[in-house]
């Protein structure tokens, strides 16, 4: 038995339904993560996440409807729905948990989880060269999308970083060049 | 559930919680009156109804004022057409999820009463049944008499599609009231909600 003082993470016992329980042990297997893992992913994005999407009321929609808006809408409405949307989340986000404002957090808070759990892109990488930082947003809504997602993400990184950035567009990916200072 | 074996469907687990979590999970328990206990369960159980299909799907998540927005800029016609779509595509699915069968009650229980409210559509549902397994249902939102509109229509065909009832509905601002009827001279589109 490991003393309390000597544990990295705090132990919680809970007591819970089998049916629960079952189920999320089945999903931990398809995954091939253990149960703990499993169930430390699901609190971690309750807390950085749903708690936040439950307080401010916010609308979860299928990605079929959100398609035909994106064919619907004026790029230009987009960029400024999307981009007033993204630096409201950041803001309160990360002054609900106490982050500050760096590229690394940015990654690691923003754009590894609150803007991929939304369902703004599908898949995020980062990888750094000398001069910048890429980040690669790929996504299932087209060129268009990509359109808004860099410029969105652009004025991001000039607005809460002052950070330049340029971008490269395909009908699933955006790369996004930002230069280190 | 109250009612339950007390002991037999019960489990314990101890997990071990990254630290910041952990101490996030005890202080939002505390917030919100409930014990740890209870709050983790909540969002076990709410994972289990729908992380997978969100997992799966990755459906949208927009702040209340962009969707006020769309829905102002959008055509009627367009939001409904496209929620008749989404629910088509959705309902098998889910129903399929939770081994569900297509029924009208699970319809009315499930897709309108545990899902609904937690994806925001409308913030409030409540259903009545009588003995002749007739429904009243009413939703209350935020979004104004054309969300009150899109809501009454997809959600009448739907139902219109899937069962042989009959629907009356009753729109205001931020109220949909609507009354389902068994009309059994109406054939029973079984395909509907077939399982996917």
């Amino acid at each position: 038995m490991v003393k309390a003082s000597q544990r990295k993470k705090p132990n919680i016992t809970i007591v819970s339904d089998a049916k629960t329980l079952n189920e999320l042990k089945k999903w931990a297997d398809s995954k091939g993560l253990s149960m703990n893992a499993l169930i430390n992913e699901v609190l971690t994005k309750n807390i950085f996440f749903y708690r936040y999407v439950s307080e401010h009321e916010y609308m979860i929609i299928p990605s079929t409807i959100y398609s035909d808006m994106i064919d619907i809408l004026p790029e230009k409405t987009l960029v400024d729905l999307v981009s007033r949307t993204i630096n409201e989340t950041i803001q309160s986000i990360f002054a609900h948990n106490n982050i500050s404002y760096t590229m690394d957090n940015m990654v690691k808070f923003y754009f590894e989880r609150v803007g991929l759990w939304s369902g703004l892109y599908n898949i995020f990488k980062r990888y750094s060269d000398m001069s910048s930082t890429n980040l690669v947003f790929e996504h299932k809504y087209g060129i268009k999308w990509s359109k808004i997602i860099a410029q969105s993400i652009s004025n991001l990184m000039k607005d809460t970083l002052n950070l330049s950035s340029e971008h490269k567009i395909l009908p699933r990916t955006v790369i996004l060049q930002v230069d280190k200072r | 559930m109250r009612g339950d074996p007390k002991f037999s469907n019960k489990t314990n687990i101890t997990i071990s919680v990254d630290g910041q979590v952990g101490d996030e999970i005890r202080q939002y328990a505390e917030k919100q009156g409930l014990s740890t206990n209870s709050l983790v369960n909540k969002v076990l159980k709410d994972y289990v109804m729908f992380g997978k299909y969100f997992q799966d799907h990755i459906p949208v998540v927009i702040a209340p004022q962009v969707f006020s927005h769309l829905l102002e800029e959008v055509d009627e016609k367009v939001w409904i057409k496209a929620w008749e779509i989404a629910l088509m595509q959705v309902t098998p699915e889910v129903f399929a999820m939770h081994n569900l069968e297509p029924t009208l009650d699970n319809l009315v229980r499930h897709l309108l009463g545990d899902i609904g409210p937690r994806v925001g559509i409308f913030d409030k549902f409540t259903f009545h049944e009588n003995e002749a397994k007739n429904y009243k249902l009413m939703m209350v939102h935020k979004y104004g008499i054309k969300w009150s509109r899109v809501l009454a229509t997809s959600f009448s065909n739907m139902f219109v599609k899937a069962f042989p009832v009959k629907v009356t509905t009753k729109v205001s601002t931020n109220t949909l009231t609507m009354e389902i009827h068994e009309n059994n001279s109406e054939p029973y589109n079984q395909l509907y909600l077939a399982t996917p």
